[in-house]
């Protein structure tokens, strides 16, 4: 079904060609010759959406198939959406205006926790039941995936099946499946059954939970033989072959990452402790740098686009940087269209390419040495020392550089006042060093910003079995550097801490969380990871009503030999490991990084990228 | 040819990118079609592009005009088909000359004409002799507001025309127990401009609200000063009317016509330069 929203809806909005669509390179087709209808959607506003690789990356695969059609869809901003529901404007796609609920599917990426309840709410929106358990064969499946998708266990109740890990080919399976059984006229079960044993596909349907008098879980297991005991995720081995878009969306309007977005590698070397990417998107699989110059002018002919990010989870990391940029740089230059860098391990070399590479935007380098002390940064296996930084520093001064980004976070497992004393004092030392850099070559106006989110323990790293600070020794903490940090070149940020410790509830949740998230949002909590709109009163009101307590999942300290609920889900990396790892955090030894020494993840069970080249 | 002036479109697919946005939809179309355009110098060059008017959010357009230089020379047609190969679907360039004068359009849009279409309870007798009423006022002083402050401007001087039509030969009258009456108007006084006639086509259903009493539906024909010599939205001029007539004309739709260099006695279309 079309829908139609009028101009006078549109003209009373904010941002109106958020819901218009016919950007350049949008797909659409005729839709007498597809057989699914995908309705890919993002929990957040379209600023936010367009700006996620992944997104572009399913869109154009799925509609590469001749079979398919993939539409996009927003959470819409609360003004639209009001006068969605005033005029029974169902939620809709912005290729064709269709209201989603005839669709085959309804896909979801879960980017963040603090998005779940945008997703309710979406399917509230597109006049579907949100339970599973209340839709029919008249009704779209809904399957979600991304990096929250290996602990979905809080969105059990409201989706069918999960994606895990990288979704280029595991979602065309999906598809062939579906044809498959859309002639066969058999029900929607038969449908999960015959994707149960996909590898990457999880049906939560099909497992059973059982919890001990304490509240933790004494088992997790299928409900037949013919499920897997364990679900492993998916990883493309080789990622020249896999497909890649040549031709990405444009939008009119500013969105947060307004151009090209390069993708040098998957996975990261560091193994950071804290650090869910650092070991869901293992092992790292680089793309050659011939691939990526090829890749970087059929974008740039087809979007017309003056900018091109690189993007990876440490770009510095990439083994051809030089080739590559180089490269970039010759090809792009003639054509007027910058490169740019996302922050870069800074060196001799970086600072040499961030010179030629953006030639006048001397503003906002980024460091994140995360914690203030050298004994904290070796505990969270941050391979960063106080003289890397400060040298940095002062290579970044002495090259015109006035303003720094200093990010730390706060809550870490073993951390004391002393270490907090460390964030002041590393803030004051790098103040040191641009007063010490000669008046001529330093920029004008030092603007140092320090900025503390709070640590948030997460499945699958080895803190998942710490316990996350209080919201009050939070806040303590909090105002004791906002006392340290006066100064007149140092400007303090931090992070909402209510909104951390929610975070750290849903990341590590199980199933009973499906009741807290639908209370949550009948109460009207949504667009939580916005402060003008996170309520948490309200949340608060929903885990009393439940009967949950939310303390139980984000400041409990769990003992090794604790059942998760993410323990039937296999990223490749062992618990043994992430134990290894959690007891060197308590006697502060450090990790040595992939490409130094294999340390035994387990992600080599994936036999791709690094793995394959150190064995 | 080097500088180059070209009229385009603003269809209803892309009215609500700001004037912004729509520059930088030029640029990246330019870059995709290849034509050599121009750029500045400095460390961030940026393609040299001249727009005319910027239209406000929500505004169609059939005229509007762009002047830029490329670097070497380039047939007309074969310009206007090359980047309208590359540009999205609503934004279409119609006509393209070689740019003779040295002023760019920017700096000389004198005037712009508009259709404003309007709901009102009124019928057409009614509507037509507020407007008549309106244009023998002395002054028409509104409040306008600039940048730093609200200030008084008599917009009288900048009105340079306006007329009214009706959008459909049959105007509703009011309504009995049993019927709704309408009186029949002749031909000549429907509004014939095409883009109006199709969005009321499309549209009609979301502006005709029966539950409501404002069922007529109107189109002004404004020819309104523009640009340096002072610039007269359109909103503001029917919120004028409204306040100094207590009139009840609701803004459904603007749409741009033209655009006009030159001076108020003697305007040109910006091509003809």
């Amino acid at each position: 079904m079309k829908v139609k929203i009028s101009d006078k809806i549109l003209q009373s909005v904010e941002k109106p060609s958020r819901y218009t669509g016919n950007e350049w390179n949008s797909v659409y087709k005729d839709l007498d010759n597809v057989s699914i209808r995908f309705a890919f959607c993002f929990p957040d506003v379209y600023e936010i959406g367009m700006s996620h690789l992944g997104m572009r990356i399913l869109y154009h695969v799925l509609n590469e198939r001749k079979d398919t059609f993939c539409e996009r869809v927003f959470a819409p901003w609360v003004d639209m959406e009001q006068k969605m529901r005033e005029s029974n404007i169902p939620l809709f796609t912005l290729e064709t205006h269709s209201s989603v609920n005839s669709f085959d599917f309804i896909g979801f990426t879960l980017q963040y926790e603090m998005s779940y309840t945008n997703v309710i709410n979406m399917l509230d929106l597109s006049g579907i039941p949100v339970l599973k358990s209340e839709r029919t064969k008249e009704h779209p499946f809904v399957c979600a995936g991304g990096p929250c998708a290996y602990n979905a266990e809080p969105l059990a109740d409201f989706i069918d099946f999960f994606m895990l890990g990288e979704g280029e080919e595991v979602i065309n399976e999906v598809m062939d499946a579906y044809v498959n059984w859309k002639g066969s006229g058999e029900s929607k079960e038969s449908f999960l059954e015959m994707i149960a044993n996909i590898e990457g596909i999880y049906v939560p349907g099909f497992y059973n939970v059982e919890y001990n008098d304490d509240g933790t879980i004494r088992a997790i297991s299928p409900k037949a033989d013919r499920y897997p005991e364990k679900i492993k995720k998916r990883i493309i081995k080789d990622l020249d072959k896999v497909s890649f878009p040549d031709k990405i969306i444009v939008p009119f309007t500013d969105i947060v990452h307004d151009r090209i977005m390069l993708e040098l590698f998957r996975g990261c070397i560091r193994g950071c402790r804290f650090c869910q990417a650092g070991y869901i998107y293992r092992p790292v699989r680089e793309r050659t740098s011939g691939k990526l110059l090829e890749l970087a002018e059929k974008l740039q002919e087809s979007t017309g686009y003056e900018e091109i990010s690189l993007v990876s989870l440490s770009t510095s990391d990439y083994s051809h940087l030089r080739d590559l940029c180089t490269g970039l740089m010759d090809e792009m230059e003639p054509k007027k269209v910058n490169l740019s860098l996302p922050s870069l391990r800074v060196d001799s070399f970086s600072m040499e390419l961030m010179e030629k590479a953006q030639k006048v935007r001397k503003s906002g380098l980024t460091f994140a040495p995360e914690a203030g002390s050298q004994r904290l940064r070796d505990v969270i296996n941050k391979g960063v020392t106080e003289e890397d930084l400060l040298n940095s520093a002062a290579i970044a001064f002495a090259g015109g550089w006035s303003t720094v980004k200093l990010y730390f976070m706060i809550g870490l497992p073993t951390e004391t006042m002393e270490d907090i004393d460390g964030i002041a004092e590393l803030s004051k030392k790098v103040v040191d060093v641009y007063m010490k850099t000669p008046k001529d070559k330093r920029g004008k106006g030092l603007s140092v910003n320090v900025s503390t989110s709070s640590f948030v323990p997460k499945p699958f790293t080895p803190f998942q079995w710490e316990a996350q600070d209080s919201i009050e020794t939070l806040k303590e903490k909090q105002q004791y550097l906002m006392e340290k940090l006066k100064g007149k070149y140092i400007k303090y940020s931090w992070h909402d801490p209510y909104i951390s410790f929610l975070e750290a509830v849903l990341a590590r949740g199980d199933r009973r969380l499906g009741k807290v998230l639908y209370a949550a949002f009948k109460k009207g909590c949504k667009f939580d990871s916005w402060g003008e709109h996170f309520k948490f009163d309200r949340w608060i009101e929903a885990f009393d009503q439940c009967g949950i307590d939310p303390h139980f999942y984000a400041n409990r300290k769990r003992t090794f030999d604790e059942i998760f609920p993410w323990d039937h889900i296999d990223v490749g990396v062992t618990k043994k490991f992430l134990k290894r790892e959690n007891e060197k955090a308590y006697f502060e030894v450090i990790t040595p990084n992939c490409r130094v020494k294999c340390t035994g993840c387990g992600a080599l069970v994936f036999d791709g990228g690094i793995c394959n080249e150190l064995h | 040819m080097n500088c180059i002036r070209a009229k385009f479109i603003r269809g209803e697919e892309v009215k609500y990118i700001s004037h912004l946005d729509l520059m930088k939809v030029f640029e990246r179309a330019l870059r995709r079609s290849g034509i050599p355009v121009l750029y500045s110098k400095g460390f961030n060059p940026h393609p040299q592009l001249v727009f005319g008017l910027p239209l406000s959010v929500g505004v169609t357009s059939e005229a509007e005009y762009l002047d830029l230089e490329i670097e070497e020379p380039l047939n007309p047609q074969e310009f206007i088909d090359r980047l309208n190969s590359c540009l999205p679907e609503g934004i279409v360039l119609i006509d393209a000359k070689e740019r003779k004068t040295k002023e760019n359009i920017m700096a000389s849009v004198v005037a712009a004409s508009y259709k404003i279409l309007v709901a009102s309870e009124l019928n057409y007798q009614e509507a037509r002799d507020l407007i008549e009423k309106f244009m023998q006022l002395k002054e028409i002083v509104v409040k306008k507001q600039t940048k730093r402050k609200i200030k008084d401007v008599d917009i009288k001087p900048m009105i340079y025309d306006i007329d009214i039509k009706i959008t459909d030969t049959k105007i509703f009258t009011g309504r009995t127990d049993k019927e709704i009456k309408r009186e029949e108007y002749p031909d000549n006084l429907l509004c014939k401009n095409t883009w109006i006639l199709k969005y009321i086509e499309v549209n009609y259903e979301d502006y005709i609200n029966h539950k409501s009493s404002k069922n007529n539906i109107f189109c002004f024909s404004t020819l309104l000063s523009a640009g340096s010599p002072g610039n007269l939205k359109p909103v503001l001029l029917v919120e004028a009317l409204n306040e100094i007539l207590n009139s009840d004309f609701d803004i459904i739709k603007i749409h741009r016509t033209g655009l006009f260099t030159g001076s108020k006695g003697k305007l040109i279309n910006p091509l003809d330069e």
